[in-house]
């Protein structure tokens, strides 16, 4: 006896070890889990990190009297280079500044008076004395020396722009190549004189262009050429900026004169991309200007039109932001549209430097810029974020030029008194700030701020877009459809089954619903995308007939069904209101099936979606909406069902039959007693429902369209963060900012299905003591 | 042993009886329907058959009693009379049974008609767990009971009858599972009568409860009888002698002996009934 007691014991005691481990394990799991994923998304919102090294003075060359006029560097960060002004190119240690190597080329005639690098790696453009401007181009090719990496710096140049004014100093230069070995570029002379050049590699001639008496105020102060050749900016003291749309070999169109600052603009420059300008002022003021399209819109008929909350009298004309305008209004004949160009406009304002700003380098990888100032203040950018994420000091003295070295890993800053400093940068992920996933940001090339999502593109100079709100909304649209769908189904379901119907029907149905849960969500996914999607949009009528007519043909059948258990005064058996439903289900669909195609023809002419699109602007996409929700409902009913008809089964036998005996219906105790008895189940089961929903990935994936949009119609597709993160990670840098904004996604994605779950458990815990003292 | 048992019984009745005369303004209404008319009534759960060819008539405006040991039918025998036995499975029932006057078994017949006019308490007290008042209401509500003042009306006349109103009339929003036992059972009883039914059955509606509380039910079933046929199942002889006016002694699925309460009681006619009433096995 107590040898069974102690065994009895022991095996107690074993058991509640075995418990507690193995609890504590998936507790331990949940949390690594946690861990892990935070580890790795985190890392997007670290600060910048610079590290300041001492100032590097270079000596200035005896009898030369070299003075540096732009720094930059190699890949590598293993050399500082300069261009001086006696026309060498010198690459000195980063470490003591000990001159390593002096690279010149016959180009470079006389005395260099000022030069501009372009953001591409290692080019830069110089004008002489002789008022030659010479576009250079500094390679370096790497060789593996007994395992030590040597780089052969090697410097080229040419063509060469004569703008033949060797009596009128040129004081400014900015210029691009040309596709074919040729180049563009304009100076501004001491006189004042603006003059735009173009070399052409067939004809080896240089026409030049006098845009000087295009500018309104004369004394300009900056210029900036884009990389890709097309705009031209010349910025003036008096704090305006004239823009020119550059065609090669043509005259130049001025197509912009702006008022951009009270203080005279003293640094232009273009972002990766050619899409933004930077406008530095002498007041310390940086902001961003984007090109933005505009249109013309006129009223061509005799009565005043409304447009956008404006009334359009006959013959009017506006100029507006084209927002897409044309299809909108596709509709109304009487506006017309017409194209009316690009112009810039200030998107973007930044921090202003407390003085002057005295030059600007932008990013070669991505929208990032350095802004420096008058007292040595260098202050790291980001354009599409807006913000300011570093400000570094170099001493007192104006910055002549500044730089990024080509991987982002380093800033250098050449001061007035010949110093150069150089920061080590650690900025992995500038484009993606807390606040910017989930708010509107303006970017390159939209009409307006907006939340977008588009993680990669065509180009290395894309400019990334990471805003979750897409996501974070067809997550949750796709839910809402799926719930909509899912939920009074599988409530009704579970009800009726588990409370009116004939038990033989549960018997059978409840396994088979359960079954359903074991189907894997990439079939039905692959069958809601490839046969149900193709069959709703060929047949849009009738489904939609189809749903709108259920609700009336189920309240005539149950209609019907209880006249005749009236009339044949009979209870009829249990499971006979099946048939009924069953006709009903077949009638609506053959009344649809023939109404629908026939609505159609009389009626609309077309098929629907194309008339919804037509007549109302509502797009259809084949896969939408309704076939997510179906989809999506699908895979969620089972478990709905199944916790619904547990919990209504768990109810009390005596408050079944304290209604049935009180003369309540079967159907009004099922309602008035079951429902609020099994509510906290009820309850559990939706947003478990919800939850799954949320975290579904195959299904939504490949039912959906992954067309990240804001809009509520149940005509259009979505994408869910779920699918993003499936679709996107393999593709996704290990380390890169899409890899951690999708690490990102989905915390916030198990944020939200544990928050769902959290409420699950409460409020059921809650409706349980209400409901459940049984 | 036996004798004093008698005894008690036999005074417990004599005062029933003394109490019943003083206070059946009804008695001389006349009858000419009995309230329940069962004819060779028998009940099967699947192969078993529970009653056997049973065949009696419940008088209005009385309180019937059924007695009997544990298993012989009784519940079954209740449960038939407002087809509750429908609810179990594989159930099959032969015979007739007629509540006034109509055979409840018809095919067409409307049970919730039926279960509102034939009123049930069951043996363990059974409220919604919902307020006071919502139970009150809840078979009203079914019935389609919408007038306002009607329905506060039945919640205070219901819970008068069932000796519950002084109790609970402060507390008709709070939950009735906050109520006691015996109040639960009560409520139960009172929310029965808010349909106003015509018969109500009750299954040992006193055996959960503790002596107050089952004095305080057996007051109210005494009082019930002034408008209501009662039918009550119990296994407390003296509770049967107390309240009831007739009895009905069940003995494994047969009716064994039904008669005034003070004849089975006293002087029954069959060897068995006696052996039961006198302790001698049950
Ligand atoms: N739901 C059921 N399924 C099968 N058999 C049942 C069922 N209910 C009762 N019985 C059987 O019918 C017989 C009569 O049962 P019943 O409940 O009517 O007895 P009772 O007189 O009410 O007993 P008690 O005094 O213990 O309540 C018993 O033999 C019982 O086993
Ligand atoms: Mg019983």
């Amino acid at each position: 006896m107590g040898q069974r007691r102690r065994s009895a014991d022991l095996i107690d005691s074993l058991a509640r070890h075995v418990i507690s481990v193995g609890g504590l394990c998936v507790i331990v799991a949940v949390l690594a889990i946690i861990f892990f994923i935070l580890r790795e998304g985190l890392p997007l919102f670290y600060p910048a990190k610079s590290s300041p090294q001492p100032p590097l003075p270079i000596p200035l060359q005896a009898g030369q009297g070299a003075t540096s006029l732009l720094v930059t560097s190699d890949e590598y960060r293993e050399f500082v280079v300069t261009l001086d002004r006696d026309g060498v190119v010198r690459l000195r240690s980063p470490q003591d500044g000990a001159l390593k190597q002096e690279l010149r080329t016959p180009l470079l005639k006389g005395e260099v008076l000022t030069a501009a690098s372009e953001p591409t790696m290692g080019s830069f453009i110089a004008a002489t004395e002789s008022g030659l401007v010479v576009p250079l181009r500094l390679q370096f090719q790497v060789r593996w020396e007994g395992g030590r990496r040597v780089l052969q710096p090697r410097l080229s140049g040419g063509p060469v722009l004569d703008f033949e004014r060797p009596e009128d100093p040129i004081r400014k230069v900015s210029g691009a190549r040309l596709e074919g070995g040729g180049a563009q570029a304009a100076i501004v002379t001491a006189s004042g004189e603006l003059l735009y050049g173009v070399f052409n590699a067939v004809e080896e001639k240089t026409t030049i262009f006098r845009l000087t008496d295009e500018v309104s105020p004369r004394r300009l102060s900056a210029l900036a050429m884009s990389s890709n050749g097309e705009w031209l900016v010349a910025g003036a003291e008096e704090g305006t900026f004239n823009v020119w749309q550059l065609e090669a070999g043509e005259a130049p169109s001025r197509i912009q004169s702006s008022e951009a600052s009270a203080a005279p603009i003293t640094a232009l420059a273009f972002l990766l991309g050619d899409e933004s300008l930077i406008v530095g002022d002498a007041a310390g003021g940086v902001a961003v200007w984007f090109p933005l399209r505009y249109l013309q819109v006129a009223n061509t008929a005799e009565a005043p039109v409304r447009f956008e909350g404006t009334l359009l009298r006959p013959g009017e004309q506006q100029r507006i932001l084209d927002r897409g305008y044309a299809t909108e209004y596709s509709h109304i004949p009487a506006l017309t549209f017409t194209t009316a160009g690009r112009s810039f406009r200030k998107i973007h304002t930044f921090a202003p430097h407390p003085h002057g700003v005295t030059a600007l380098a932008a990013s070669s990888r991505n929208r990032g810029f350095i802004s420096a100032d008058t007292a040595g203040g260098v202050w790291l950018r980001y354009a599409t974020t807006e913000s300011t994420q570093a400000r570094l000091h170099a001493g007192k003295d104006a910055i002549r030029s500044v730089a990024f070295s080509p991987r982002l890993d380093g800033i250098f800053a050449l001061d007035a008194a010949g110093r150069v400093h150089r920061w080590s940068l650690q900025n992995s992920h500038p484009d993606a700030t807390l606040e910017n996933l989930f708010t509107k940001v303006w970017y390159e090339g939209a009409m307006e701020s907006a939340h977008v999502w588009q993680s990669t593109g065509g180009s290395d100079a894309f400019e990334p877009k990471y805003g979750l709100w897409p996501l974070l909304f067809g997550t949750f649209k796709g839910t809402f459809y799926a719930m909509i769908f899912s939920v009074p189904l599988a409530i009704v379901a579970a009800l009726y089954l588990s409370q009116l119907g004939p038990s033989r029907l549960r018997d059978v149905c409840k396994p088979v619903i359960e079954i359903m849960a074991a189907l894997p969500s990439v079939v039905v996914g692959f069958l809601a995308a490839l046969w149900f999607a193709p069959l709703v949009s060929q047949h849009l009528a009738t489904a939609l007939l189809w749903l709108l007519l259920m609700p009336p043909c189920l309240g005539a059948a149950l209609g019907v069904w209880y006249l005749t258990a009236k009339v044949l005064r009979a209870t009829l058996r249990p499971g006979v209101e099946l048939v009924f439903i069953f006709a009903a289900f077949v009638v609506a669909f053959l009344i649809a099936s023939s109404l629908g195609p026939f609505l159609e023809n009389a009626f609309l002419g077309k098929d629907l979606a194309t008339w919804l699109f037509e007549r109302f602007g509502i797009v259809y996409d084949q896969r939408n909406n309704i076939v997510v929700g179906v989809a999506l409902g699908f895979a969620v009913i089972p478990l709905i069902f199944s916790i619904c008809e547990d919990a209504m089964c768990s109810v009390p036998p005596a408050y079944t039959s304290a209604a049935l005996a009180l003369g309540a219906s079967k159907w009004q105790t099922a309602i008035y007693v079951v429902l609020p008895a099994a509510s906290p189940g009820i309850f559990a089961a939706i947003l478990l429902g919800l939850g799954r929903a949320v975290g579904e990935t195959m299904i939504v994936l490949m039912a959906t369209g992954n067309t990240p949009i804001l809009d509520l119609s149940p005509f259009t597709g979505m994408r869910t963060m779920s699918a993003t993160i499936a679709v996107e990670i393999p593709e996704a840098a290990y380390g890169g900012t899409l890899y951690r904004v999708l690490f990102a996604t989905g915390f916030l994605l198990f944020a939200i299905t544990f928050m769902i779950n959290t409420i699950a458990d409460t409020v059921s815990y809650r409706l349980r003591r209400r409901y459940g003292r049984y | 042993m036996a004798g004093s048992t008698l005894e008690k019984l036999t005074t417990g009745m004599q005062e029933a009886a003394s109490e019943t005369s003083s206070r059946s303004p009804q008695a001389h209404r006349p009858e000419h329907l009995a309230a329940i008319h069962c004819e060779n009534l028998s009940v099967f759960y699947g192969a078993q058959q529970a009653l056997f060819n049973i065949s009696m008539d419940i008088p209005r405006h009385r309180v019937t009693s059924f007695i009997g040991p544990s298993g012989c039918g009784k519940s079954t025998l209740l449960r038939s009379f407002n087809r509750m036995n429908d609810v179990i499975e594989n159930v099959r029932l032969e015979g007739k049974v007629l509540i006034e006057g109509e055979n409840i078994y018809e095919p067409g017949t409307h049970l919730p008609t039926l279960r509102k006019n034939v009123g049930m308490v069951f043996q363990k007290s059974n409220p919604f767990p919902m307020s006071v008042r919502d139970n009150i209401l809840f078979g009203p509500r079914r019935q389609g009971v919408k007038n306002r003042a009607l329905l506060e009306q039945i919640i205070e006349d219901s819970l008068r009858r069932a000796d519950l109103w002084n109790e609970v009339k402060d507390r008709l929003h709070t939950s009735a599972l906050d109520l006691s036992g015996g109040q639960q059972q009560r409520l139960c009883i009172a929310r029965a009568l808010a349909n106003s039914p015509r018969i109500l059955l009750m299954d040992e509606p006193a055996s959960a409860l503790d002596p107050i509380s089952t004095a305080k039910i057996e007051e109210t079933i005494y009082e019930l009888k002034d408008e209501y046929t009662v039918v009550i199942v119990t296994h407390n002889l003296q509770q049967a002698a107390r309240c009831s006016d007739i009895t009905a002694f069940l003995y494994l699925g047969k009716l064994i002996e039904m008669n005034e309460t003070a004849k089975v009681f006293r002087n029954p006619s069959n060897k068995q009934t006696e052996d039961y009433v006198s302790g001698r096995f049950g």
